[in-house]
Formats: structure tokens, C-alpha cells, sequence
């Protein structure tokens, strides 16, 4: 589904390379886990994926596309990955409704509209799409995260710490409702997170990057081997 | 370093942005260039002669007010922020309020009132008293307007400082044994020592900046001396001398500003209020705070409006209104289009700086911020000079389109170019402080969603920013209404806006003529001031 090959990332006013020679190929419908110590190059890694950053070298490929290698590079808004972001970037001056219908780019109205009702009702939150995002709280503001980067079905999602702003109390079920998701659509997913539990028990595979350099864990019982 | 910006293509902002920085560096370039030209005649005689005098009255100017002013706002700020009064908030906007006065009106004021004959004259000669002589027209007369009339600036600056004073740094003295004048002294005012040594500085380009005060008062400064040596003398580079070493003194007092802000500055993270639970002041504290915000706001606000409305009570109608339309239609005109200009380059300087960070776009955003320092006069001339050659070398194609010579010189064009490069920091200030609050997530949020720059421009950044367009548009346009000296300097032959209709019927003796004009400028002033504070109250992002 998605491949990284050789990909070596630096930061314009750093002076090592924040990713190196990473290597990483996902089947359609898995579920990794990143993990690793702070400031290794997790964050790097989702962004560089999404386009919002440029590789030194290296290739990537999302299906049978190219994204990125020497020479092309596909503009973020051209990728079809859909990203949770940590502090969710819900637009504040948007309606829940008008957020999710915003990457609904070729639609008709009346589709915008169907698949708005889908999306919130697949993340459990359809009587909420007149409020304003700073009108719901942190747990639904994180699912309405979701279903808008899932409304356009892009081909695969990427989450960064996507439990890290929220209670404890919450945790729980928010976690099992995401996850849930995910599987329910079966959506090629990467997530970093900090938690092992969460690496161990929802991922199919696991990998750590330690100061840009990336291996694979042996956590899971379905491990199929790293690249 | 070439090869990078070659692989990441030089992007259409990248280049638009180094255009406006160009076209704002030009006329200090063309200064520079000219100070190579021979040493003329009446620049020795200047120099011989009268130059001590202008540093002399420009340094006694900037060093009485930036203390006066220093003292008086700090204070204000301080006990507002950090104590109780009855009618606190309203105590609190009407210290804002004597900024919506510009020192040239003030000064014109104040002279009438002093003058022999003037309004003391005459109330004095009512009650049946001695009249008293007071030489306002005077240097101490102009340190006395203009500190008046810009303590607000310092006052701004501190008092938002002070409000984000953490509390715990206060009693943690306190516990240490200090008491609570020792303990502003020796722990607040050095931690304070950048915000207050940044609205000082303020102030002092202010007063190096001002062109009418000093002229109604007839002191000879920098700003006087240029506009003299240009138009009186018709010496160019004499003028640009001048200008080159009034320069001089601005980049002395902005070196200065950075060696006394000092490195122990409080960090924005670090500065957390604390949810501004207030002190009762001691009876002599409250004495003295009632006593001296009465006398100023009464000197400040009170005095010069009441004087100024009668004033506009008597004046003759037919000199009023004489090209009264026009005058309104070249300074809305003329401050709509430099408005747009200044918000329009502000976004686009921002948003490469947001979206592009470089050492390159820090620079650019460095000498937007720092155009503000340069006085008025000094862009005159640069933009003169420039505009000059520019028009000499397009003489030829002149002869051609049938244009008479010195086009662009002679043209709105001038006055509307200066006005841009002089505002256009204060336009940039409010829309980066928008686009830092923001930041970058709701731009990459939209374009991972498939949309591009123009659509995210649009639907994203553009209401997200409007408070801060907003402001800049306020600031910017309140700005060119109260501008004068650039104005007076540029302004086409015959071309009057309301700020040069002030100078030139005070200047006429024709105060209350003049004092209508004010009013109109210092209401909207008022309103604009008012509108900002609601925006600010307004915005959370
Ligand atoms: N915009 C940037 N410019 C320069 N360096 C950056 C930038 N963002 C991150 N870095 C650096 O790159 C390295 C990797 O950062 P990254 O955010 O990817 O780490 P992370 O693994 O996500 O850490 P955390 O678990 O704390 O989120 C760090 O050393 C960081 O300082
Ligand atoms: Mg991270």
C-alpha cells in the first residue's frame, strides 16, 4: 500500500539528519505503531509522509503512485493521506458540517451532505453538526478530527500521539472507539504514540525510531517481518 | 545555499516579497549614494554653524521627553495593573485617549492658549489679575506638548508587560524581606527594563519624527532643517547630509535600545498572569495617583478638546469649508489605497515567513520593523532623490508619451510610495502577531484535505486573520490621516488633506479654522482607538 525507500530527512537549520535511511513498506489495511524516545524523528516521519516536509533523498510510493523521488514531488494537497493532527486543527471559525464537507473537493451538494451524515455517524456524533468546535469537548473534538480526515476516503491515515490531549478518564473509550473505527473502514493506518499498550494490543506491527533511525519491534503476535 | 534555493524553486511570494523589500531599502540606498556627491558650499556653512544647534535642540527634545514620559507611564501603568481604583477600566481608557491628539495639534493649542492675548490672557483679564507670561514657544514649551501627548505610548507598552508579570516573582521579594518599594525598584523595574526601554525608544522617534511642533514652535531641529535646506535653499545634498546624520542618531539610540534591554529578559512563556487579583493602595498612593491623573488628563485631554471646540465654535464657515470635498476626498482616498498596500504587503511578508521560515525572510521582516525607525523627513528625502533619477531616466520616454518632466516626482504616486514603506511596519507588526497566534496547523490541516494555497488563503487563514487585518487596517489608516511631515514634504502642488490643512491654517493664524480639522482628525482617531480595544477584547484563536 505505501513504501518508503531510503528516505533521509534534514531539517533546513539543523545540522544531522533527522531521519535516516528509512525503509518501510505497509499492506493495505495494516495497522503500525511508532514509537521511540522524544525528539527521535516520529513527528518527522508522519510529516514527511504527508508531504509537509521534503526528503533529501529517497522514494515513495502510495499504491501504484509515486509521491515523491528524485525530481517529483506530489504537493500535499495532491496525496489522498488523510492526518490527525495532534491538537486537531478543527477550522474554529467552521461549523462541524462545514469542516468535514471542506476536503470534500468534486461533490455535489446533496453528496457533501451524505457523506457528512456518514462520517458523523460513524464516529457517533451526527447531532453535533451545527456546533462550533470550541462548543464540543476535547474527545468529540478529536472524533470530529477523524471524521473529517476520513471523509474524503484517502487511502491512508496517519495519526500523531492522537491520545496525548486527553484526560485519563477518557482514555479508555476513546481509544476503543478509534480503534474500532480504523478497523471498521480497514484503513491503512500509521500511529505514533507513546503508549506501549497501545503499540502491543491494536497495532499489526511496531516500529521504534531512535534518533532517526527506524527498526522494527517484535511486540506483536502477527509480525511479518521489516524491509 | 544557491543550489538549495534552485531545488525548492524560487517561489512567486519569495520574489514579490524581495520586491517590496527593495523598493523599501531604495531610498536610504539613494541617500547613501549621494552623500558621495562633492561637498557643496552651504553644507561647510551648515555645518560650520548651525549643526551643533540641531543635534543640540534634537538631543534636549528627545531626553526631556523620554524621561518625563518614562516616569509618567510607567507609573500609570504600574498602579493600574497592580492596585484598585474606583472607575479603574475608565480611569484606564481615558489614559489612551491623549494618542488620538497628534503633538502638531497639541502644539498649536498650547500656543494659543499661552500667547499674549491668548485664552489665559483673557480669563485671567476676566477675574481681574495680573496676566502671566509663560514662554510656551519654547524648548521646555515643546518637551512639556509632546510629553504630554506621548506618555500613552510607554504607558501601552508597560502596562501590557506589567499584566503579565507572574505574581509569584512579586511575593517571593516580599518574602525575602523586601518591602514593597524596594521591591519594584530592585526586582520589577529591571525585569521591566525591556518593555519600558522599548516604549521609550518609541517616543524618541516620535519627537525625531515630528515636523509641525517644532516648527510652530520655531525650534531648529533635524526635521526643520531638512525641509529648509531642500525647499529654502534648494540644496539637495546638503539635505541629504542632514539626513545622513539624523540618521545617525537613530541608529545611535536603536544600538542603545538593544544594549540596555539587557539579556535577563522575561521569557513570553515564562510570563503568565495571574488572574489579576488586585492590591488596595495605601492612602498616600491613592493621593498621589488621583492627584496626578486629574492633572493630566485635564492637561492632556480635557483642556486642548474644550479649547478646541470653542475654538470650532467660532471659526468663519466660508473658511471652513473652502475645498472642504476635496480635502476629504484626497485624505480618504490616499488612506484607503495606502491602507490596502500596507495590508496587503503585511500579509504577504508574514505568510512567508510563516510558510517559508529563512534566514533571509527574518532579515526581510527585520527592515520592515525597523523602516518604522526611520523619521519622516529622512524618507522624503530618499524618496525625492529616488523618484528624481527615476524620472530623469525616464525623461526620453516622457518626451514620447507627452508627459510633462518629473513625472512620478509631481505625482500622488510619491506621497502614496512613502506612505506605504513609513506605515508599512505597523501593518506587518499586527497581521505577524496574527499569523504566530495561528501558526501553521490549519494551513497544512487544508492542504492535507486536498485544498490548495489560494483556497486555503481564502477559507482558512483570511477569517481566521481577520481581527488582525482588521487592526492592521485601523492603525494604518488612523496613521496616514494624523501623518504631516511626509505629507508636506510630497503632497502634489495644490493637494491638501486634512493634516496639512491643520499646519497650514495654524501656521496662517487661522486657529480656528485649523481647530475644525483637528476635531475631525481626533474624533476619528477616538473611534478607531475604541474599535481596536473591542477587537482585542474580541479575539481568542
Ligand atoms: N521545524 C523544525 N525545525 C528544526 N528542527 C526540528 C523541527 N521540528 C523538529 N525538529 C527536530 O527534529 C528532531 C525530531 O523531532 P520530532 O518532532 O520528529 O520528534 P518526535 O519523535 O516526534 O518527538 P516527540 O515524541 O517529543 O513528539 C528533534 O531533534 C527536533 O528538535
Ligand atoms: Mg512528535
Amino acid at each position: 500500500m505505501i513504501k518508503l525507500i531510503n528516505i533521509s530527512f534534514q531539517y533546513d537549520n539543523a545540522s544531522t539528519e533527522t531521519l535516516k535511511n528509512i525503509n518501510l513498506e505497509l499492506e493495505t489495511g495494516e495497522v503500525l505503531a511508532v514509537v521511540g524516545p522524544s525528539g527521535g524523528g516520529k513527528s518527522t516521519l508522519l510529516r514527511v509522509i504527508a508531504g509537509l516536509e521534503k526528503p533529501k533523498v529517497g522514494e515513495i510510493f502510495l499504491g501504484e503512485k509515486c509521491l515523491c523521488k528524485k525530481g517529483t514531488f506530489v504537493n500535499p494537497e495532491k496525496r489522498g493521506i488523510g492526518m490527525l493532527f495532534q491538537d486537531y486543527a478543527l477550522f474554529p471559525h467552521m461549523t462541524v458540517a462545514k469542516n468535514i464537507e471542506y476536503g470534500l473537493i468534486g461533490m455535489n451538494t446533496t453528496e457533501r451532505k451524505k457523506r457528512v451524515k456518514e462520517v458523523l455517524g460513524l464516529v457517533n456524533l451526527v447531532e453535533y453538526e451545527k456546533r462550533y468546535p470550541h462548543e464540543l469537548s476535547g474527545g468529540q473534538q478529536q472524533r470530529i478530527a477523524l471524521a473529517r480526515a476520513i471523509a474524503a476516503t484517502p487511502k491512508i491515515l496517519l495519526l500523531d500521539e492522537p491520545f496525548s490531549n486527553l484526560d485519563t478518564h477518557l482514555l479508555q473509550s476513546v481509544r476503543e472507539e478509534l480503534f474500532g473505527i480504523i478497523r471498521e473502514i480497514g484503513i491503512t493506518t500509521i500511529m505514533v504514540t507513546h503508549n506501549p499498550e497501545d503499540a502491543t494490543t491494536q497495532a499489526d506491527r511496531v516500529i521504534e525510531i531512535v534518533e532517526g533511525i527506524a527498526s522494527e519491534k517484535n511486540w506483536t503476535k502477527n509480525n511479518k517481518g521489516f524491509i | 545555499m544557491f543550489a538549495r534555493f534552485k531545488e525548492r524553486g524560487l517561489s512567486p511570494l519569495f520574489v514579490i516579497v524581495t520586491l517590496i523589500i527593495v523598493a523599501i531599502v531604495l531610498p536610504s540606498v539613494f541617500i547613501f549614494i549621494r552623500l558621495f556627491h562633492p561637498v557643496t558650499e552651504s553644507w561647510l556653512h551648515i555645518k560650520e554653524y548651525v549643526l551643533a544647534d540641531y543635534i543640540h535642540n534634537s538631543l534636549v527634545l528627545v531626553a526631556g521627553v523620554s524621561v518625563i514620559t518614562g516616569i509618567l507611564g510607567t507609573f500609570f501603568a504600574w498602579s493600574l495593573s497592580k492596585y484598585q481604583w474606583r472607575f479603574g477600566l475608565l480611569l484606564e481608557s481615558l489614559l489612551f485617549l491623549p494618542m488620538a491628539i497628534p503633538p502638531y495639534i497639541a502644539g498649536y493649542v498650547y500656543g494659543g492658549i499661552f500667547t499674549p492675548f491668548g485664552t489665559l490672557d483673557r480669563i485671567l483679564n476676566q477675574v481681574g489679575k495680573e496676566p502671566i507670561r509663560v514662554d510656551i514657544l519654547s524648548k521646555g514649551g515643546a518637551i512639556f506638548v509632546f510629553s504630554l501627548f506621548l506618555t500613552p505610548d510607554v504607558f501601552l507598552v508597560t502596562k501590557v508587560f506589567f499584566e503579565k508579570l507572574p505574581k509569584n516573582i512579586e511575593e517571593s521579594s516580599r518574602l525575602l524581606g523586601r518591602n514593597q518599594s524596594a521591591t519594584f525598584f530592585r526586582v520589577i523595574l529591571p525585569m521591566s527594563r525591556g518593555a519600558l526601554v522599548g516604549g521609550i525608544v518609541l517616543v524618541m522617534l516620535e519627537v525625531l519624527n515630528d515636523y509641525g511642533l517644532v516648527r510652530y514652535f520655531g525650534i531648529p531641529t533635524f526635521s526643520t532643517a531638512i525641509y529648509q535646506t531642500w525647499f529654502g535653499m534648494s540644496d539637495v545634498d546638503g539635505a541629504v547630509r542632514l539626513a545622513a546624520s539624523l540618521m545617525s542618531i537613530v541608529i545611535i539610540i536603536l544600538l542603545m535600545e538593544q544594549f540596555f534591554r539587557g539579556r535577563g529578559r522575561l521569557s513570553q512563556a515564562r510570563a503568565i498572569s495571574d488572574g489579576g487579583i488586585k492590591k488596595r493602595a495605601s492612602k498616600v498612593y491613592k493621593v498621589v495617583f488621583y492627584v496626578l491623573t486629574f492633572v493630566y488628563l485635564s492637561l492632556a485631554l480635557i483642556l486642548p478638546i474644550t479649547q478646541l471646540v470653542w475654538w470650532s465654535s467660532i471659526a468663519k464657515q466660508t473658511n471652513v469649508m473652502r475645498r472642504f470635498g476635496s480635502i476629504l476626498f484626497n485624505t480618504i482616498s490616499v488612506g484607503v489605497i495606502v491602507t490596502i498596500l500596507v495590508v496587503v504587503c503585511g500579509i504577504l511578508i508574514g505568510n512567508l515567513n510563516r510558510l517559508n521560515p529563512s534566514i533571509l525572510s527574518k532579515i526581510y521582516a527585520r527592515i520592515v520593523i525597523l523602516g518604522y525607525s526611520v523619521p519622516a523627513s529622512i524618507i522624503a528625502i530618499g524618496v525625492l532623490v529616488t523618484f528624481i533619477s527615476v524620472d530623469r531616466s525616464l525623461s526620453g520616454l516622457y518626451g514620447i508619451l507627452d508627459l510633462k518632466n518629473l513625472f512620478l516626482t509631481s505625482s500622488k504616486f510619491i506621497l502614496i510610495f512613502a506612505l506605504t514603506i513609513r506605515f508599512m511596519a505597523i501593518g506587518f507588526n499586527s497581521i505577524e502577531s496574527g499569523f504566530s497566534k495561528m501558526g501553521k496547523k490549519h494551513y497544512e490541516a487544508s492542504k492535507l484535505l486536498g485544498r490548495d494555497e489560494w483556497y486555503t488563503f481564502r477559507y482558512v487563514d483570511f477569517p481566521i486573520l481577520k481581527p488582525a487585518i482588521i487592526s492592521a487596517a485601523i492603525f494604518a489608516f488612523v496613521d496616514v490621516l494624523k501623518e504631516l511631515p511626509l505629507t508636506l514634504i510630497l503632497r502634489p502642488f495644490n493637494f491638501d488633506t486634512l493634516a496639512t490643512r491643520v499646519f497650514t491654517y495654524a501656521g496662517d493664524e487661522m486657529i480656528h479654522e485649523a481647530s475644525v480639522y483637528s476635531l475631525i482628525i481626533i474624533g476619528v482617531s477616538i473611534v478607531a482607538l475604541i474599535l481596536l480595544s473591542f477587537i482585542r477584547k474580541g479575539t481568542r484563536i
